[in-house]
């Protein structure tokens, strides 16, 4: 068998197994009571481009590609799935000067992130580039 | 057999080993391919429950050739990982690869180059920055390269090489020669100032905007705002400073500290300098729109950190809380982020959470440093109560 072959079934294998553990895996998330220890608070469920997931008394958590793109309680709306990149909090700029967009600086351009700690920008361009 | 899977998967640590097993009876697979199987399984699943992984911190050696009095990572590394004191050339590949497996359909990666002191291993350097170039090139991510480095061995070649491929060099200098030798010395007790500095303004022919991270402990935190103005002088751009942890911190200078850090952010504010950044004191012009606080730091969210033997957690000072093994585990090279209930902890901080609230400190503090509620309680989920009053002090001061 081809190593290409090989790759492919191993893909698929783990396709199929991912399919069929999901569900199961949420269902066990959230048939875990408040109070638990182990960090599996579920008390609300909520659906998104058709994948549930669970919320409890402080956040919730939800499939990536759902961040802010559903509804849910106030009570932890927003945090929880904002991730903020260790090297984001160093070479940044000045959050005055970054609004959100692309830029440009020299040949290169860069995204403007704000995300409370500023703009992760193309380091040599600090302070030098143009919107 | 499905059943069984979902409670390994979802069990404080997986017994890989049996997984593994499981995989290559059910599947006439071998062991090797039952690896791979795992791997893959266990990369769909991350994908589907967390966000992408954005940022690796790549342990590229466990030694140092350093001996500074406060140092976190102590012996813990090397007495884990016995002979293996360089990451492997088959190790930085796996993790490379790793890290592109993982990052979903997010565009901009960052790898930052960590030790012990990573500039001890100059080819693994080389062997990760030409991987994630192929990576990036082939998957059309960008990727960018750092490090965090003592600045103490940077020869002419080296530094061309991090100018050549724009890697980041953040420096580690405690402040001016008495603040920083102090704590700061080579491994026959000297202090190690004037070779940093020496190798700071070579590194600045390649590297203009050159980054510090300052690490202020109580003796010497009277000095902060003058040796933050004396480095800024020869040449430092961008300041992180961060108090030594693990150490006493007197009331006195406690008040020390924020004094200091006040006079600092008044001379800082004073001014507008275009070579100049102290982002802890950057105005927040936008705060009606900003997020609110998030607990955690990105460990284990959106950043992991890969031992030279494997071994993977939130970043790089979990790993070196104890010797025997790494507290807070999310996986390794072999199998991925298998340990799937302690990375959803990491991401949802519910136990920290839920700490902070029955401790009374939820309004004002998000949870602090995982590492240093290990060090202080031997539970990265339980507020380190120095720290929040630390943090409380600070911003009454208006210096948080």
């Amino acid at each position: 068998m081809s190593k290409d072959k090989k790759t492919a079934d191993l893909e698929q294998l783990a396709n199929d197994l991912t399919e069929k553990l999901m569900p199961r895996i949420q269902q066990e998330i959230m048939s875990r009571s408040p109070g638990d220890d182990d960090g599996f608070s579920g008390t609300d469920a909520y659906v998104c481009n058709g994948t549930s997931f669970v919320c409890n008394e402080y956040s919730c958590i939800a499939p990536h590609e759902c961040k802010n793109s559903y509804s849910y309680g106030a009570r932890s709306k927003g945090a929880p799935m904002e991730g903020l990149d260790f090297d984001e909090m160093l070479f940044t700029t000045r959050k005055a000067e970054c609004k959100s967009g692309q830029y440009n600086c020299d040949a290169s351009s860069f995204e403007c992130k704000p995300n409370g700690f500023g703009c992760h920008m193309k380091f040599v361009c600090d302070k030098k580039f143009t919107g | 057999m499905l059943d069984h899977m979902v409670e390994a998967l979802l069990a404080p640590m997986p017994d890989v080993g049996a997984l593994r097993t499981d995989l290559a009876r059910t599947h006439g697979l071998s062991p090797t391919l039952a690896d791979e199987a795992l791997y893959r399984l266990v990369r769909q699943l991350n994908a589907r429950m967390f966000p992408p992984i954005t940022s690796m911190e790549l342990l590229l050696a466990d030694r140092c050739n350093m001996a500074c009095s406060y140092c976190f990572e102590g012996g813990v590394l090397t007495e884990r990982t016995r002979n293996s004191h360089l990451m492997s050339r088959d190790m930085i590949e796996k993790a490379v690869d790793l890290l592109f497996d993982y990052a979903g359909e997010a565009k901009d990666l960052q790898v930052t180059y960590f030790g012990g002191e990573p500039t001890l291993n100059f080819d693994g350097i080389r062997t990760a920055t030409e991987r994630i170039a192929e990576h990036a090139k082939s998957t059309g991510k960008t990727a960018e390269l750092h490090m965090t480095s003592n600045g103490y061995h940077m020869p002419d070649d080296m530094v061309d090489y991090f100018g050549e491929h724009a890697i980041r060099v953040l420096l580690s200098i405690d402040g001016m020669q008495e603040a920083h030798d102090a704590h700061r010395v080579d491994k026959s007790g000297h202090g190690s100032f004037e070779t940093v500095i020496k190798n700071m303004t070579r590194l600045k022919r390649v590297q203009p905007w050159i980054g510090v991270k300052m690490t202020v402990s109580p003796a010497f935190a009277c000095c902060l705002f003058e040796d933050v103005r004396a480095l800024y002088d020869l040449g430092v751009n961008q300041f992180v400073i961060g108090h030594a942890t693990g150490v006493d911190w007197s009331t006195d200078a406690q008040d020390t500290l924020c004094a200091q850090l006040g006079k600092l952010k008044d001379w800082y504010q004073a001014e507008e300098r275009n070579d100049l950044r102290l982002a802890d004191f950057d105005e927040d012009e936008d705060d009606d729109d900003a997020p609110q606080a998030v607990y955690g730091c990105g460990a284990g969210r959106n950043t992991i950190s890969v031992a030279c033997n494997g071994e993977i957690s939130g970043c790089s000072r979990i790993m070196t809380l104890e010797p025997g093994h790494v507290v807070g585990k999310l996986g390794d090279l072999t199998h991925g982020l298998y340990v799937l209930s302690e990375r959803m902890e990491q991401i949802s901080c519910v136990q920290l959470k839920r700490n902070c609230a029955e401790g009374g400190i939820a309004q004002e503090y998000q949870g602090g440093c995982f590492a240093t509620n290990y060090e202080a309680n031997t539970n990265l989920y339980q507020p380190n109560l120095f720290e929040h009053r630390l943090s409380v002090l600070k911003k009454q001061r208006g210096v948080a």
